[in-house]
């Protein structure tokens, strides 16, 4: 099988790599590991990600 | 008492949970739902597991019961059928029918408690069995040497008696008593209570004794207390049965009860008789009542197994659910009206912490404030103006969530904008006896509602002014009352500027609320107005075809307005079907109280639900609705479709987009204020010299959740100014992402080859989200504020 390419930070050139990422809704928290540019620290949500982070948006909303 | 407290008084007028009346009725009070679902469905052992429950003895039962259930069933009504629901030919069925009739057997702990009965007739029998399955040690004295007491004299195999023979019932009571293990002691004749009490010998003596001896037969004094006796400080004394006069079936009924009755005694001390409630406040919604056929019953007063079902699905469930049949939030969410209070009150209280979770917000946020409930509710209990304030109040608390209305309320901001709103009269008038108030929505769905109803009004009369503003809605429903203060403020001084004129509303939900809120203003309706002023002719032609009115549901209480627009349909031709529901009961296509972001999946059942009512293709007179509708795929026209003639596809106009419904407003105040002020308005160009390619694809998929086009642009730009992108070597694609307002959007982009120097760039993908992404502008120390 292909070998997925991995995003590249465009302004650093370099390749993103797992980091966590703190996220805020309605006075909740939570943290997740996301591809992150390891220099400037720019981070990139895939589609998939966004979905699970709504559910969890969903979640906080009921809380 | 608080606002909100005096919502939940009127709960307690709620009869939902009353009894049916045949449940009421009875006196084993059978639970009917439960037993005639079960029967419908053809499952007669857990059907008959229902009714033994009740009546502990079944056989005999269903033998002998007088059907009091059906006193007070409504399809006994000629009207409804003309014969109660056959519940004793049911009973018998699954009697006969019923393949595992073994007891149950409990297994919980043994009761240190001692009950002695005096009597084996069925009520001693049945207050014995009923205390030896909760396990409590029970001992039956009886005089003569045979269980069943008067059932001997009326046990004649008659069809009177339903067959009942001794047999059958000394079969029953070996099949029922056998998991229980109850000394009988016969021959043994109670002469005195003291018998029973103190040391027997055996122990320590009765805490309780239930004398059922029969007609006629000793009631050691009892008959003459109105309540049980102690005797010793320590044993309760009952009398029951056919003792006290009653009849088999009540007399079995009173054995029951008073196993309950010694229960409680033996739990809390609690000395008293059984309180027997055979009435029930039950009321059942109009529409329930139908005419259905009863099928005869056998020979043997048994339903003939082919019509069980039938006589089952006969039954009207009598119970009170105008609510669930009416209001889409009772029924989407099958939560009733006690439970929606219990939530609601639990996520208002003050003191709530973190920790305990507020379960209603998204059910507030989900009333489509139709204002059907109090109006169906046999208790007019008013759920709509309960969520309203409950709304102002999660705002007030900064508990409500910002994304359920943020969307409409930018949307509300742009409509009263320098971009979109116009508040004039006509140029050389200084004062206006008319103006008209088309709404917000109407030009954004289609700008000639607007310009060419305009052009119309002004051939009336020339000094109409033209009131283009958002009438407050969404800030209401949003429940941000201060923000709703200042949006009414600068509605009354727009209308003053104007001269105070009569305003001509052409959106029902605008009535409403500038009745509500600005209530020195007089108003008449559009239509109304069109036809007081005369000279209107339908353009599009009905040619007979069968159409329906979708009233909606801001039309409750206007029957000249929803007269006139049927007038002018049938005017043009068409023919006009009533809706099932329509008039004083309309209901919400949706678009009310702005639910679709806080459950976009209940607005489409809602949705789906309205434009189910009928195949016919709808004429509605509330822009919303039209819109909701063809959205869904319903034909739909708005009637000023029929009086102008605009929509050459007969209810299958293709409704806009959010993005364009922008720039439809736009260009309807270009269009207006050069056509009736002769001015040119300034383009409104984007800030960036990016341009964007989006396919239709996309552009749907924006529409869907809510993504303005011109936010993703000002991503994209965002991007390529700062050069914060990601590149997706794989697919040649960049993404990137920026926060506008509270929203995060992420676009996914690559760019177009393209002649000229504009820099132009397709959009592959965008999409959005509520959270934040936190301390990505100081990640690591690395970055500050100003780069992002």
């Amino acid at each position: 099988m292909e070998k997925k390419l991995t995003p590249i930070c465009n302004k650093c050139q370099v390749e993103l790599a797992p980091h966590d990422l703190h996220f805020s809704y309605l006075d909740h928290n939570f943290r997740h590991k996301v591809l992150r540019c390891p220099e400037c620290g720019q981070v990139y949500l895939s589609e998939d990600v966004v979905a699970k982070i709504k559910r969890v948006e969903t979640n906080f909303e009921e809380k | 008492m608080t606002d909100m407290e005096r919502f939940y008084e009127q709960f307690t007028g709620c009869i939902q949970k009353e009894v049916p009346f045949c449940q009421a009725s009875c006196p084993f009070h059978v639970d009917i739902f439960d037993f005639i679902e079960k029967v419908g469905r053809g499952a007669y052992d857990a059907a008959y597991k229902t009714y033994r429950n009740a009546v502990t003895f079944p056989a005999i039962v269903s033998a002998l019961c007088h059907e009091p259930c059906k006193t007070n069933c409504p399809r006994k009504e000629a009207a409804y059928g003309g014969n109660a629901i056959e519940l004793r030919g049911l009973e018998r069925t699954v009697v006969e029918q019923a393949k595992s009739k073994d007891p149950t057997y409990y297994n919980v702990p043994k009761k240190k408690q001692r009950t002695a009965v005096i009597g084996a007739g069925i009520s001693g029998l049945a207050c014995a069995l009923r205390l030896a399955s909760k396990k409590y040690e029970v001992e039956v004295f009886e005089a003569s040497d045979r269980l069943g007491g008067h059932l001997w004299n009326i046990a004649d195999g008659s069809d009177a008696v339903g067959g009942l023979t001794p047999e059958i019932f000394l079969a029953e009571f070996e099949l029922q008593l056998s998991e229980e293990e109850i000394p009988i002691h016969f021959n043994r004749k109670i002469a005195d209570l003291s018998e029973l009490i103190g040391d027997n010998g055996e122990g320590q003596g009765f805490d309780a004794i239930y004398v059922a001896t029969g007609a006629g037969g000793e009631d050691f004094g009892l008959l003459d207390k109105d309540e049980p006796i102690l005797l010793n400080e320590r044993t309760a004394c009952f009398a029951g049965g056919s003792l006290k006069g009653k009849d088999t079936i009540e007399a079995l009924a009173d054995g029951i009860n008073i196993s309950v009755s010694i229960e409680t005694y033996f739990k809390t001390e609690k000395l008293s008789y059984p309180e027997d409630q055979r009435t029930t406040k039950v009321k059942v919604d109009p529409s329930k009542l139908t005419y259905k056929k009863w099928p005869a019953l056998d020979e043997t007063g048994k339903i003939r197994p082919e019509d069980v079902q039938a006589e089952a699905e006969r039954c009207l469930r009598c119970q009170c659910d105008s609510c669930r049949i009416y209001c889409d939030l009772v029924s989407y969410t099958g939560k009733w009206p006690l439970r929606i209070k219990d939530e609601v009150q639990a996520t208002m209280h003050e003191a709530q912490t973190e920790l305990k979770g507020q379960p209603a917000k998204r059910l507030i946020n989900i009333c489509t404030h139709c204002g059907l409930c109090d109006d169906v509710c046999p208790a007019q209990i008013d759920m709509d103006s309960m969520f309203l304030e409950a709304r102002k109040r999660l705002h007030r608390m900064g508990r409500m969530p910002w994304a359920y209305h943020d969307f409409w309320l930018r949307d509300m901001e742009f409509a009263d904008g320098k971009w979109a709103s116009i508040v004039r009269t006509p140029p050389g008038v200084d004062k206006s006896e008319y103006a008209f108030f088309p709404g917000c929505q109407m030009g954004a769905s289609e700008p000639r509602y607007v310009s060419e109803t305009y052009r119309w009004l002004l051939s009336k009369d020339p000094t109409m002014a033209l009131f283009l503003k958002c009438c407050g809605t969404p800030v209401k429903w949003a429940g941000d009352e201060e923000k709703h203060a200042e949006t009414i403020y600068r509605l009354r001084k727009d209308w003053e500027s104007l001269g105070k004129p009569k305003l001509v509303v052409a959106c029902p939900t605008c009535i409403n609320n500038i009745c509500e809120f600005l209530p020195e203003a007089e108003l008449i309706s559009l239509y109304e107005f069109m036809e007081e002023t005369g000279g209107m002719k339908p353009v599009m032609k009905g040619e007979s075809e069968v159409w329906s009115v979708f009233d909606p549901c801001s039309s409750t209480g206007k029957k000249d307005l929803r007269r006139v627009v049927r007038a002018f349909a049938t005017d043009a031709g068409f023919q006009l079907e009533p809706l099932p529901v329509q008039e004083e009961h309309s209901a919400c296509c949706s678009y009310g109280g702005q639910v679709s972001i806080a459950n976009r999946d209940y607005a489409d059942y809602v949705i789906n639900k309205r434009i189910s009512e009928s195949d016919n293709p709808y004429i509605t007179y509330c822009v919303n609705c039209r819109d909701n509708f063809l959205g869904a795929g319903k034909r739909t026209i708005h009637i000023l479709d029929i009086l102008f003639g605009f929509d050459d596809t007969r209810g299958q106009a293709k409704t806009p987009t959010f993005s364009q419904r922008r720039e439809n407003r736009v260009a309807l105040k270009r269009q207006l204020l050069k056509e009736f002020w002769e001015e040119e308005m300034e383009e409104r160009k984007p800030e960036t010299k990016i341009r964007l390619k989006i396919s239709p694809e996309l552009q749907a998929k924006l529409h869907s959740e809510h993504i303005l086009e011109e936010e993703v642009l000002q991503v994209v730009a965002f991007c390529e100014e700062k050069g914060r992108k990601i590149l997706l070597a794989e697919k040649g694609t960049f993404s990137g992402y920026r926060q506008i307002g509270h929203m995060t959007y992420w676009v996914e982009y690559k760019p177009v080859e393209t002649d000229d120097s504009e820099k132009v760039f397709e959009l592959v993908n965008a999409y959005c989200h509520r959270m934040k992404i936190n301390l990505e502008a100081v990640w690591n120390g690395k970055k500050v504020d100003t780069d992002m």
